[in-house]
Formats: C-alpha cells, sequence, structure tokens
C-alpha cells in the first residue's frame, strides 16, 4: 500500500458501492420479473435504475476527487474534477446537438 | 423465458471472466448477444457497455476492498483514458475503422507475446519521479487506448491491463483491480451517451444487468485471490482472441 493511501478513506466508496449493488440487484432483479410478467411497470423501473447508475459513477468520482484534495494530493483532486467536468460538458453538448 | 434465462446468462459469463480478468466483460457478452442469441449488432453494443458499467462497478468494490486499486494510477490514467474515450466516440461516425481494426489486432498480438514473456517484479514507475516517461509515453497511451477501443467498440481494459503491467510496472493483482475503476469511469461516459440517445435496448438489458451484477460479484471475488500465472494465461487467449475478430472484420470491410 502506498503511504499517502493511510490519508485515503476509501470505505466511503466501499460503503457506497456495497450499497449501490443490492439496490441494483433489487432493480434489475425486479425489472426481469416485471418483463417476463408483461407488466408496464417494467421499462420505467430498469429505466431509473440505469439512470441511478450513472449517477453513481458521478457520485463515486466526486468522492474520490474529493478525498484526494483532503489527502493534500491536490493534482490529483484537480484531474478528478476535470475529468468529471470535461465529461458532463461533453455528454450536456451531445444532448444539445 | 428461455429466452430471459439466455441473456441472464450471457450476463453472468461475461461478468464472471470480466471481473476475473480485470476486463469489462463486453468480449463475452456482445459474441454471445449478437451470434448465440442472434441480436443485431447496433443493439447489443450499448447493452454491452451498459452492463461494463455494471461490471467493473460490482468488481472494483472486491480489488477495492483487498487494496488492489492503485488510485493515484486511477485519476491518472483513467482521466486520459476518458478523454481518448470521448474523443474517440466523437470522431467514430467520420474516421474509417478499418485500418485502426488491424493496427489493434497487432498491437493485440504484440501485448499477449509480452505478457507471456514477462515475468517482472519491477518497481513501480512513481509519476512524481518519471514525469518526463509518463508524459511522453504512459500518458499518451491511455489516451490512445481510450480512443481506439471506443473507435472500434471494445473495451479498453485489455490494453489497459498491459499498459499498467508492463509499462507502468505496477503488479498483475493491481493493474487489473485499477483497470477495473478505470473502466468504470470511461465506460459510464460512453453508456451515458447510448442513454442519451435512447439506444439501450431496455427489455433486453434488465436481465443482462442482472445477470452481471452477480457474474461480476463472483469473478471479483475469485479474481482477488487468482493465481497470476492462471490470469496471465487466460488474459492472452482474450487477447488473441480479441485481435482475430478485430483482424477478421477490418480485412471484411476492406473487401
Amino acid at each position: 500500500m502506498n503511504e499517502k493511501d493511510v490519508y485515503f478513506h476509501i470505505n466511503v466508496v466501499l460503503k457506497i458501492q456495497s450499497w449501490a449493488w443490492y439496490v441494483f440487484l433489487l432493480l434489475f432483479g425486479g425489472a426481469t420479473v416485471l418483463y417476463d410478467l408483461h407488466i408496464p411497470i417494467a421499462s420505467q423501473l430498469i429505466y431509473v435504475a440505469v439512470i441511478l447508475m450513472m449517477v453513481m459513477a458521478l457520485v463515486v468520482a466526486l468522492v474520490m476527487a474529493e478525498q484526494f484534495r483532503r489527502a493534500k494530493l491536490y493534482r490529483y483532486g484537480l484531474l478528478g474534477y476535470v475529468m468529471i467536468f470535461i465529461s458532463l460538458c461533453t455528454l450536456l453538448l451531445k444532448w444539445y446537438l | 423465458m428461455l429466452e430471459i434465462f439466455w441473456y441472464i446468462m450471457s450476463g453472468f459469463s461475461g461478468g464472471f471472466l470480466g471481473a476475473y480478468l480485470g476486463l469489462g466483460g463486453g468480449e463475452i457478452i456482445v459474441p454471445s448477444l449478437t451470434i448465440m442469441l442472434g441480436l443485431d449488432i447496433r443493439t447489443a453494443v450499448p447493452v454491452s457497455m451498459t452492463a461494463i458499467v455494471v461490471n467493473s462497478f460490482t468488481s472494483s468494490a472486491e480489488y477495492l476492498r483487498h487494496g488492489m486499486v492503485d488510485l493515484e494510477l486511477v485519476i491518472l490514467i483513467g482521466f486520459f483514458a476518458v478523454l481518448g474515450t470521448l474523443t474517440g466516440s466523437t470522431l467514430s461516425p467520420v474516421v474509417p475503422t478499418e485500418y485502426i481494426q488491424f493496427a489493434m489486432a497487432i498491437l493485440l498480438v504484440y501485448a499477449a507475446l509480452s505478457f507471456l514473456k514477462c515475468h517482472h517484479g519491477s518497481k513501480r514507475l512513481e509519476f512524481s519521479d518519471n514525469r518526463s516517461r509518463y508524459a511522453v509515453i504512459v500518458l499518451p497511451a491511455a489516451f490512445g487506448i481510450g480512443c481506439f477501443s471506443s473507435l472500434v467498440g471494445v473495451g479498453g481494459g485489455v490494453l489497459l491491463v498491459p499498459l499498467l503491467y508492463l509499462l507502468v510496472g505496477s503488479p498483475l493483482s493491481t493493474a487489473r483491480g485499477t483497470t477495473t475503476l478505470i473502466i468504470f469511469f470511461a465506460s459510464a461516459a460512453a453508456a451515458s451517451v447510448y442513454f442519451l440517445y435512447s439506444m439501450i435496448d431496455l427489455r433486453v438489458a434488465a436481465p443482462v444487468l442482472f445477470g452481471i451484477l452477480i457474474g461480476g460479484k463472483a469473478g471479483g471475488y475469485l479474481g482477488t485471490s487468482a493465481k497470476p500465472w492462471v490470469v496471465r494465461i487466460m488474459f492472452c487467449v482474450v487477447m488473441l482472441y480479441l485481435a482475430y475478430k478485430l483482424a477478421l472484420r477490418s480485412l471484411v470491410e476492406w473487401v
């Protein structure tokens, strides 16, 4: 382990991932069953789940960038924030166009 | 009902192998959805890309828990890989991909052979001590991998693991763990584009994603204790298989 990792509280990311796994399992499993039973709410459920997954990627990236900043690894924190900014800008631009 | 079962199995197998080797799993999901289940490639690729997000998310948790992720490399290499992915997805409508596919096939064969020969335990290339080497070789390579993989429609993991292992000097276990988290950010950006354009078939995605959640968890769990020589051989097989597929596809497009 890198000595800088001591300052890096990865437990936050792990907790998010652990909870999210159960939530996604419930959502995707539920949507699969509902699709099989031809219940129309299934498409809305999977729609919500996919949006939630994208939000989760954003949250994990934000948490990591913030953790780097708190660990005084400013260069990596900044890179994390710039990565989020560029990704969001590109997505918004593609959506707009 | 049987169709849904095969979708789940497709997700499970892709998730298991992908998480075990530190890849996304698209190498398994796309052929199984198109060749075995008869789906159109335009339906399979967006579903596969969404599945890769879920798989890398699930498996990276296992690698993180076991301290097998180099977080500095995730941000450093991930930043350039994400930039490359976004550039590749923007350029894809105007760039002829047959040459890139063929070049990538050769690169994969070279990487597979280097992977087999290399048994190194070399020291990790620290960024602070090797800035010029990072600036000239490693970071442009990460950008290129993101760009090329996005242009030819394969996951970047199959080249990112060799990059971290052969060029940066990470141990194989750390290279796999780090790659899963990098792929998570890169594929989330690409999947969001498919989602914004409503290209994801939700009826297929639901069972595939359900299967990949379970497969990814199992693969990630077993992958943390995998023997390096087993991983190296399996990885080479996947790289050579992918090289063959890409070379074949580029030759068909040429002819």
